[in-house]
């Protein structure tokens, strides 16, 4: 979708993706000088999508059929066509880097980088730095909500994780910026407020159990109430 | 009627040597107490000893590592930063002093030193000198992680059932105004060396013998049910500071702690030795075991020995002991942490 006068942003993500594209389709109609183009797969299925003719094309059908049904029947993601790209999800947790444990900030670089570099996200800005020059922004996977369980909680505070891979990613790839979870969603910097993990949906990718509800005890998908204060969030950056 | 008419076969040279392929050969060790999964097992000593907890690890046995890295880290990182190498991060402790060393700073004995080497904006621990692969990024940082890896330490001592230490090195380094030791010549793997600030000494047996026994003495006054294994190193120095050729040296160093070893073994009821350094380097094995510069062990001695380590367990103890899944054992990481082959470069 190009559209003049309208800043086009593409989204690629997996299934936290969901919480944001319903969002969009809630407040979308507030941004008259916004576009955007969600490209969704569900799990680790955008893994799939590999570099041709200078755009990102899904390597399999299914993966076809999902990027098309989220975009509204785009098949491939073009760079030309978008001014903005925003990779969201995609197994990129902020949690599990000890800065406060007494590890050597040389090894906490390396493992940081290692961990991002194992990504789905990795993955997509890497190859997106392949075809385009253009911004790129990393939504981490949201902070696990708040349900007393400690092994899914930051062991440090939010603001000095991210700083933390902040520095990291931008070290490693040109013109790549992390995007900061809102602080209004999140619960003494450690997780998210249990409230946005309520009542939060399956990504619709054409299947059977589209916008089915995920399971109570899910604590690390958020619903659209935290999608659109997400992407509000976003949107304040980059527009 | 004499002594000798009553010795089993294995006392024997014909009978337990020369009969026999030296494949065949064995058991060599008759352990003097059961290792079992439940145990934990710490590792400590020279380049030699990481062989031993790999082994332990992979044969599904409890090897402990009180310094753990994070959830997640790749071996290689593991590797590059000198995690899972010995119980602690202690670095090669090469000498029966340096442990000693350890286990006093560790128990609050003698306070820690605070010296610290710093060269191109990086620092360095003059007591793991290698123990980050780009040095610290501040003296506090390295000061911080000192700290952490003789807290770790401390855990190994009050923690463990089992505390294997391999014995390496005779040849030390000392700090001469302050009498610590350092497990590399400073000016080696880091810092520099200065013949005012430090000194060498070759110790001989008694010093050997008695810095282990006082070590082992301190352990089991903290932990009362701790039992220990000793092994020496088969593997040569890469270098001596003495002026015998190395081969002498190295002939000198191991015989001292091989005897230190067996004297500690037959004293103490709760001290064993399990005998990798004669499977390795006994004529018996014509140095099969060897890689081509006669130095280095190759993964299948590694195997064997380890092999060895926990079939004698079994015969003694009649439990069967875990085998690796197939494959597992078939190829060791060889590429084992080893300051002291820093000392190569120096040669002409």
């Amino acid at each position: 979708m190009h559209l003049e006068n309208k800043m086009r942003i593409c989204i690629l993500g997996n299934s936290h993706l969901g919480a944001l594209k319903r969002a969009w389709d809630r407040i979308g109609s507030e941004y008259d000088n916004i576009a955007i183009d969600f490209f969704g797969g569900r799990s680790n299925t955008l893994s799939g999508l590999v570099v041709e003719n200078d755009c990102l094309v899904a390597s399999n059908q299914g993966l076809k059929r999902s990027i098309e049904f989220t975009s509204g029947g785009i098949s491939s993601v073009d760079p030309e066509l978008y001014d903005v790209f925003l990779v969201y999800g995609l197994g990129f947790h902020l949690r599990g880097v000890p800065l406060s444990k007494g590890y050597s900030s040389a090894f906490l670089r390396d493992f940081a980088r290692e961990r991002f570099a194992s990504t789905i996200s990795y993955y997509l800005v890497s190859g997106l730095r392949t075809i385009t020059g253009k911004v790129t922004y990393v939504g981490h996977v949201p902070l696990s909500a708040d349900y007393d369980e400690a092994e899914f909680s930051l062991t440090d505070d939010y603001t000095a994780v991210f700083d933390f891979y902040k520095n990291v990613i931008e070290d490693m790839v040109e013109r790549v910026f992390l995007v900061r979870q809102p602080e209004e969603t999140m619960l003494n910097g450690r997780s998210t407020k249990s409230e946005f993990a309520k009542n939060s949906k399956r990504m619709a990718v054409g299947a059977s159990n589209d916008n089915a509800l995920h399971p109570e005890t899910d604590v690390g998908h958020m619903n659209d109430d935290f999608g659109e204060l997400w992407l509000r969030n976003f949107l304040k950056q980059v527009a | 009627m004499n002594p000798y008419k009553s010795q089993s076969s294995s006392a024997f040279w014909k009978t337990a040597i020369s009969d026999f392929s030296m494949f065949e050969i064995g058991p060599l060790w008759v352990p003097k107490f059961e290792i079992s999964a439940k145990h934990k097992v710490v590792t400590f000593g020279s380049c030699f000893a990481q062989h031993i907890g790999n082994a332990l690890k992979a044969r599904g046995y409890n090897w402990y590592i009180s310094e753990p890295v994070p959830r997640g880290s790749s071996e290689d990182l593991k590797k590059r930063y000198n995690y899972d190498v010995f119980s602690a991060r202690s670095g090669n402790i090469y000498t029966t002093s340096l442990l000693k060393q350890w286990v006093e700073w560790s128990l609050g004995i003698k306070d820690v030193p605070d010296e610290v080497w710093q060269s191109e904006g990086r620092f360095y621990d003059p007591f793991r000198p290698k123990i980050e692969p780009y040095g610290f990024e501040s003296r506090e940082e390295l000061l911080c992680s000192r700290s952490k890896a003789i807290a770790a330490f401390r855990k190994c001592i009050l923690e463990s059932d089992v505390f294997v230490f391999t014995m390496g090195l005779t040849e030390a380094w000392f700090n001469r105004e302050h009498e610590y030791e350092y497990p590399m010549c400073p000016g080696t793997a880091a810092g520099e060396y200065n013949e005012s600030l430090h000194y060498f000494e070759n110790q001989d047996f008694k010093t050997v013998y008695r810095n282990l026994k006082e070590s082992i003495r301190l352990i089991k006054a903290e932990n009362r049910s701790v039992r220990f294994i000793l092994t020496v190193s088969p593997v040569p120095l890469v270098a001596t500071n003495t002026s015998d050729n190395v081969l002498l040296a190295t002939m000198y160093s191991k015989s001292v702690l091989r005897a230190v070893a067996g004297q500690l073994t037959k004293e103490i009821k709760y001290v064993d030795y399990f005998p990798s350094y004669e499977i390795i380097n006994s004529p018996v094995f014509k140095g099969v075991f060897f890689e081509p510069n006669i130095r280095g062990v190759s993964s299948f001695g590694v195997n064997f020995v380890m092999d060895h380590f926990f079939r004698c367990q079994e015969l003694s103890f009649g439990k069967k002991v875990n085998r690796p899944s197939k494959g597992r054992a078939e190829k060791v990481d060889t590429d084992v942490v080893c300051e002291e082959e820093l000392l190569d470069a120096f040669g002409k």
